[in-house]
């Protein structure tokens, strides 16, 4: 038993090392949000370590965008439930937007919106959030240059994961 | 229509993928393409190849310990609702014995159980006992109090002297 859990563990742990990026990706791709996509890409993981006994164990890769394929589709669903569509909106014409230039990167669309927002907080936040959200770095990064506790800046940034998220959300309304 | 407007049985073309990845389809349109992913293992694969190395995201620092986190929860779970059951089950027992003790004294109280004892109870057995030594410790116990109190009249009458 212990073997199966460690062995299904290695495997989610390879998975996300391996496409944690792309399915974050993909689901950014769907919500325009990255807390959203992040949170997706998360029950992508796990739903993936519930279900990997049904993988037929060809392509990881594709196993994983089709479970990503489904919670955007769920949380688009919701999504479309929660706003109620003007008329024009829902048969977007795709021709107008069909010439955009391909180099519009999605990273850099989201890394701009994510530094953006991390400028509208308040210290300690700003700076907080700048360097874990933007800059990537772990808490034990941050608290070793910083000299701050490790507790206070997990609640740090849980408070502006938060404020971020509600400054996100507002965005893309 | 147009191409955002692809059957569900269709697989997505190049065209589709582009749209996706620039959030030029409408809301249904990204609704359609994805149920179709999702089910579709050539347009799963196709629609993960779309994307470059260097357009990946990369997720935070804490993404893969929130997932075996999260995963250690499914495991602990069913521990947790063990004990909880077993809390559960304790409560209902608790409850189901005081309300049987809880009937059972309605039923006697209001059944005259209590008047029937009281009836066929054998008065005669109050009587037979000897209350005589009780009877003895009171008498004396009064004969000394009245002493106590003829000695303070004796002794008030000589200060008063």
């Amino acid at each position: 038993m212990r073997i199966i859990l460690n062995n299904k563990a290695e495997i989610l742990a390879k998975s996300m090392k391996d496409y944690s990026g792309l399915i974050l990706t993909i689901c950014y791709t769907m919500t325009r949000d990255y807390f959203e996509a992040e949170d997706l890409a998360q029950e992508t993981f796990i739903s993936a370590y519930k279900n990997l006994d049904k993988f037929d164990g060809r392509s990881m890769k594709a196993w994983l965008t089709a479970i990503a394929a489904n919670k955007c589709k769920d949380y688009l669903k919701n999504s479309a439930r929660r706003t109620v569509p003007v008329e024009e909106d829902a048969f977007k014409n795709v021709s107008d937007r069909a010439d955009l230039p391909d180099e519009v990167l999605l990273k850099d669309e989201a890394i701009g919106k994510m530094k953006a927002l991390c400028q509208k907080l308040k210290e300690p936040y700003r700076t907080v959030a700048i360097e874990h959200f933007y800059e990537n770095r772990s808490i034990e990064e941050i608290s070793t240059a910083s000299r701050v506790n490790q507790k206070t800046l997990q609640t740090q940034i849980y408070r502006a994961k938060t404020m971020l998220r509600e400054l996100w959300k507002g965005e893309n309304q | 229509m147009n191409t955002s407007q692809f059957k569900d049985s269709e697989h997505l073309t190049n065209t589709d993928m582009r749209l996706l990845k620039q959030n030029a389809l409408s809301i249904e349109g990204r609704i359609k393409a994805m149920t179709h992913v999702s089910t579709c293992d050539i347009c799963a694969v196709a629609f993960s190849e779309c994307f470059d190395e260097q357009e990946l995201l990369s997720t935070s620092p804490t993404f893969s310990s929130v997932v075996l986190m999260k995963v250690l929860d499914i495991h602990e779970e069913p521990i947790k609702q063990k004990k909880s059951e077993k809390k559960r089950r304790e409560f209902y027992f608790y409850v189901a014995r005081v309300s049987l003790a809880m009937c059972l004294t309605i039923m006697i109280l209001f059944s005259g159980t209590f008047n029937e004892i009281t009836k066929t109870f054998d008065t005669d057995l109050m009587n037979k006992i000897d209350f005589s030594g009780i009877n003895t410790v009171s008498e004396d116990i009064r004969t000394f109090s009245d002493k106590i109190v003829q000695q303070e009249v004796v002794n008030n009458d000589q200060k008063k002297k």
